[in-house]
Formats: C-alpha cells, sequence, structure tokens
C-alpha cells in the first residue's frame, strides 16, 4: 500500500515537471502557474477548516505577510529568492501564532469574527506602512530568481518555470500534509474537530494542537504569497485584503473542505472560469457567492467531494461485478 | 470645545453603528447566529432607497419605510432559505452561509448598482447649525434623533407589545414558547425581518454622510459587531451603550489620534474586548455547561 501511494506522489511529480512542455500556450501556463499558488494557501485554509475544525477568515493576510517579505528582501536587500521565500513563509508562521492563540479563547462565530477583524487589521497596516510594504503603491520591479545562471519564469525559453515553482511548492506541502495526518496527530485534529471537549478529556493536548494547525496554514500561504510575487513582479495592498481572504474561503468550500485534491479542484475552477466567461467578469464573484452558498446547502463535501463520491460509488459496482 | 465637537460626531456614527448593532443581537439571541451579510445588508439598504428617491422620486419619508420592508423580506428570505438549513449542518456551515450572504449581497450592488460611491442627498439642508459652539450638521441631527426615535420605538414594542414579549420568549426559551402556544417560527422569522430591515434603515441615515454603495460593507459590519459585542451580546441595551462607546472612541482617535489607525483600533477594541470581558460592558458573565 505504502509503495503505491509512493507511486503516485512520483508519477505526480513527473507530470508537474513535464506539463508546461506538453505543447501548452504559454497562458495557459500563466494561469495554471497561479491556480498553483492559490491552491497552496487553500490547502492550508482546508486543513484549518476540515481537519482541525477551526476557522479563518484572514488567510490573504499571511499570504500578504509571505509576498511582502520575500518582495522586499529580494529588491532591498538583493537576498537570493530561495532564502527569501523561506524567510516568508517563517514570519507568516510567526504571525499565525496570533490568531492560533486566539483560537484557544473563542470557537465557531466569534473566531469568525476575531479572524477577520486580524485580517483587516494586517491590511490597514500593508497600507499605512509605507516603509515596509510601499504603501498604496506597493512593490513593483521584484525581479525573476535565477537557478544555475537561468532565470525563472514562465517564458517559452526557461527550462524551469515559475510554474514549476508553485506547483512543486503544492505537491511538496501536499505531501508533508498527508504525512502529518496520515500520522498519530491526523486523529487527533479529527478529534479536536468532532469533538474538543472529548478530545480534551481523552488526552490529546488541544491548545498545541490548535496553535499548530493555525501556523501550519500561515506557513503555506506565506510561502505561496513569496512565489506569488516573482510570479507577477508587484504586488500592491489591495491584493492582500478581506476581500481576497473570501476568495480562498470560496476555493476551499467549493472544492471541498478537508480535502487536498479539493483544494486543487477549486483553485482551477477559480482561476480557469473567469478565464473562459470573460466577457461576464463583473459577474464573477457575484456567480461564486451563488455557488458557496448552494455548495454549502446541498453539497458540504463540495465539488470534490461528489465526485469522489461517485466514483467510489462505481469502483464498488465494478468491484461487485467482477 | 474640540472635545465637545468630537463627541457630537461621535454620537453621531455610534447612533448608527447602534442601530446595526441592535441587528446582530436580535438575530444571535433567536439564532445563535452572527450574521456576516449585516454590513452588506446596511450598504444595499443604502442603494435602495437611493434608487426610490432619484429614480422613483418617492419622499424621503416613506423611503424609510419602504426601504426597511425590501431589507426584512431579504431577510425573512435569507434565513428561511439559507441560513436556517445550512444552521441544521453546523456551526460552521451557519458561518459559512452568512459569509456567501455578504459577498452575494455586496457583489449584487456592484453588479446591479455600481462600484462607485454615490452621492446620497441628506434629509435636509447641508449648511452646519451653531449650536452652542458646536458645529452640526443638519443629518447629525437627524441621526441622532431618528435613532432616539427607532431606540424607543424598540423599547415599547419589546416591553408593551405582546407581539415583542412573544419573540423575546422565543428567543430565549423556544420549548417553553412553544408550550405557551407561540409559533417559535414565525417569531424567529420576524427577528431576522426586523434585524434586516434596522440594517437597511441604518443604510440610508449613513449614506449621506459616507456615501452609498462602495467598498465600505466589511467596515461597516464589523463596526456593528464591535459595537454590540463592547455593550454585551447578552444585554439588550448592550448595542446602544456599545455603539455611542465606540462611535466616540473612534471620533476622538480621529481627532487626536490619527485617522489612518482609526479602523486598526475599532477592531484592535474587538480582540481586547472579547479576550478580557467576553460579555461586554452590560452583559453577566455566565459559564457555559458542558
Amino acid at each position: 500500500m505504502d509503495k503505491r501511494k509512493n507511486l503516485i506522489w512520483f508519477v505526480l511529480a513527473i507530470v508537474i515537471a513535464l506539463f508546461p512542455f506538453l505543447g501548452v500556450n504559454t497562458f495557459t501556463v500563466q494561469l495554471l502557474t497561479l491556480a498553483g499558488i492559490y491552491a497552496t494557501v487553500a490547502l492550508g485554509l482546508s486543513f484549518v477548516l476540515g481537519n482541525a475544525g477551526q476557522i479563518s477568515l484572514g488567510q490573504a493576510a499571511f499570504f500578504g505577510i509571505g509576498a511582502f517579505t520575500t518582495a522586499q528582501l529580494i529588491t532591498k536587500f538583493q537576498i537570493s529568492f530561495w532564502l527569501a521565500l523561506p524567510a516568508g513563509g517563517f514570519l507568516a508562521g510567526l504571525a499565525g501564532a496570533a490568531p492560533g492563540y486566539l483560537a484557544l479563547r473563542f470557537q465557531g462565530h466569534y473566531l469568525a469574527m476575531v479572524t477577520l477583524c486580524f485580517g483587516l487589521i494586517l491590511q490597514i497596516l500593508f497600507l499605512e506602512l509605507p516603509s515596509i510594504t510601499g504603501g498604496a503603491g506597493g512593490i513593483p520591479d521584484i525581479p525573476s530568481p535565477f537557478i544555475l545562471g537561468r532565470a525563472i519564469d514562465n517564458s517559452a525559453g526557461a527550462i524551469i518555470k515559475t510554474f514549476h515553482v508553485a506547483w512543486f511548492l503544492l505537491l511538496a506541502t501536499a505531501w508533508l500534509l498527508n504525512n502529518l495526518l496520515s500520522a498519530r496527530s491526523g486523529r487527533a485534529f479529527a478529534a479536536i474537530r468532532d469533538d474538543t471537549l472529548a478530545a480534551e478529556a481523552t488526552g490529546i493536548p488541544v491548545a498545541g494542537y490548535k496553535v499548530r494547525a493555525f501556523i501550519i496554514a500561515a506557513v503555506l500561504a506565506g510561502l505561496s504569497g513569496g512565489v506569488y510575487c516573482i510570479h507577477t513582479h508587484y504586488i500592491g495592498p489591495e491584493i492582500f485584503g478581506v476581500g481576497s481572504s473570501l476568495e480562498f474561503l470560496i476555493i476551499v468550500v467549493i472544492g471541498g473542505l478537508g480535502s487536498p485534491v479539493g483544494a486543487v479542484v477549486g483553485s482551477l475552477l477559480f482561476a480557469v472560469l473567469p478565464e473562459v466567461m470573460r466577457s461576464y467578469e463583473e459577474y464573477r464573484l457575484l456567480v461564486f457567492g451563488c455557488m458557496l452558498m448552494l455548495i454549502v446547502l446541498i453539497a458540504p463535501g463540495g465539488i470534490w467531494g461528489l465526485v469522489s463520491n461517485r466514483i467510489s460509488k462505481v469502483w464498488k459496482n465494478v468491484k461487485n461485478r467482477l | 470645545m474640540d472635545l465637545l465637537q468630537f463627541t457630537v460626531s461621535g454620537l453621531t456614527i455610534g447612533s448608527v453603528y447602534a442601530i446595526i448593532g441592535i441587528g446582530y443581537y436580535l438575530i444571535y439571541i433567536s439564532t445563535r447566529v452572527i450574521n456576516f451579510a449585516q454590513g452588506a445588508l446596511v450598504q444595499l439598504g443604502g442603494v435602495v432607497a437611493l434608487s426610490f428617491l432619484i429614480s422613483w422620486k418617492l419622499p424621503y419619508a416613506l423611503v424609510f419605510f419602504i426601504t426597511f420592508f425590501v431589507a426584512a423580506i431579504l431577510g425573512i428570505v435569507f434565513d428561511k432559505a439559507f441560513v436556517g438549513p445550512a444552521g441544521r449542518h453546523s456551526v460552521l456551515s451557519s458561518i459559512l452561509m452568512t459569509v456567501g450572504g455578504f459577498l452575494v449581497f455586496e457583489q449584487a450592488i456592484y453588479v446591479f448598482w455600481t462600484k462607485d460611491e454615490l452621492m446620497f442627498p441628506a434629509i435636509s439642508g447641508e449648511l452646519p447649525i451653531n449650536i452652542l459652539g458646536v458645529m452640526i450638521i443638519p443629518q447629525a441631527l437627524w441621526i441622532i434623533i431618528i435613532t432616539a426615535f427607532i431606540l424607543s420605538g424598540l423599547w415599547i414594542f419589546f416591553n408593551c407589545t405582546v407581539y415583542g414579549s412573544a419573540i423575546m420568549a422565543a428567543a430565549e426559551k423556544p420549548e417553553a414558547a412553544r408550550l405557551v402556544g407561540i409559533n417559535v417560527n414565525i417569531m424567529t422569522s420576524s427577528s431576522w425581518a426586523l434585524a434586516a430591515g434596522l440594517a437597511g434603515v441604518a443604510g440610508i441615515l449613513i449614506a449621506p454622510i459616507t456615501f452609498a454603495g462602495g467598498s465600505l460593507s466589511a467596515e461597516v459590519g464589523i463596526k456593528g459587531f464591535v459595537a454590540v459585542i463592547l455593550g454585551g451580546i447578552t444585554h439588550p441595551l448592550g448595542a446602544v451603550a456599545g455603539g455611542l462607546l465606540l462611535g466616540i472612541t473612534e471620533s476622538l482617535t480621529t481627532g487626536y489620534v490619527s485617522s489612518a489607525f482609526k479602523d486598526a483600533i475599532s477592531f484592535g477594541l474587538l480582540i481586547a474586548v472579547l479576550a478580557l470581558r467576553p460579555e461586554g460592558i452590560m452583559g453577566q458573565a455566565r459559564r457555559e455547561k458542558v
């Protein structure tokens, strides 16, 4: 069983490595890079919501902390992207501990409101601290990183593309999370989600796990923020506000709570659908808002929940026939 | 004199926060839900009222009532069709649902009206009046008067009418209320209707000061929530006390510290109050039973 699982990860890695060279145009690669970046944030948020049973409405703030840290380290201090990226993730994780500790005091609606406020406060700080974040103008001209003397971007000539950075980050974090969840800590998180009191009574250190869940999600958001800034070469404060936090929430819920595949499905949908219906641009968020409400109402498992249900039913039928 | 001036403007904006906060209170006590869509309903009230005023040329007083009813019906439908059913799954579902509602209402404003901020006519006049050396714009006076009127109306409604008492009874002890023949479902809907309607009215009151539409939904909604938490979400007068206090705090911060961090300080205040005294100023501490 373990060998088969390892094989899946290996195949996924090869698919990601080869995908941009299978004759897809640059535009699609750009779009999918963005989807990969979103998916990493969504993966963390989905973990907090679906696996740990907590709620965070301020995830874009950590995305922003990662992006601003990485961008500033690259542009102001000329530090290599490969060092700046983990630094961004680290700072985001540090900030992520704050809502983690707040989650020890609040549950449900209160926690949602508190994390929302946390996101709003950081949004204001992004705008009002120009010495750190560039203020309303943001940080322009973020250079591409280099590896072995070659620039990483999504141009046709590049061998290693931003696409690879985004999707390998996603794959690596998904693999780590998967390991975390299939071990003892996975059952602990499930216990906390289903009944915090009972979990505490059986001796699970609930506080530590809750804080850890928020930190993990914040680190993932921070890292993808770092990749985002080398993807777009420009970041401004408006990208990391509450609106974006809600967009990440949409991605996670539409895709499927608590499932890594769901996070990827949601991100692909969120990145690709607006391009498909370009002429209806102004309806984009209205459509996604309605989808969010409908999914919560009729399919709490999200789109991936529906699909995987169907697949497992068909699979059972096939097995019974044989 | 500055202090008095700031206090008056704080009371003005605080009155609006109080009305929004009462909405949170009503919905919370009757369904244990925090309605994240409240802020978007306020903005929606503003643009709907503007349409009635400008396109339909209805009289101002009538617009108040029509907007109240439009928002109230929206609130009932939102609860019955979406939030109520979602709440039966889990708390998380009901949070996601009201957040979804926020998005849909906000986007509806952008799509069907405009993304820009719209000028909204004041109830009467623009020229400030000098009262005891304090310059007050007529709209501020109107806001304070109308809020006082609404609050006393609510007080009479909840304390002196059977219907109001029935809503409170259904909220406090649904089982017992059912036993004495109160239709709890209808009373819950009434709470939602009242809350949404008040949000709509708050939208009309605040629009001449902050413009109608625009991207302030989240901020306005959270201010109302800060108000009700500050005062105590379990106490009927919590939203009023909290709203006025928040309004004054804000205008003093704007006047003496910095307007840029005004909102950050309000939101920080919320986190601080929740962490240190979650029952608010007026509320009584309550232990949760396991």
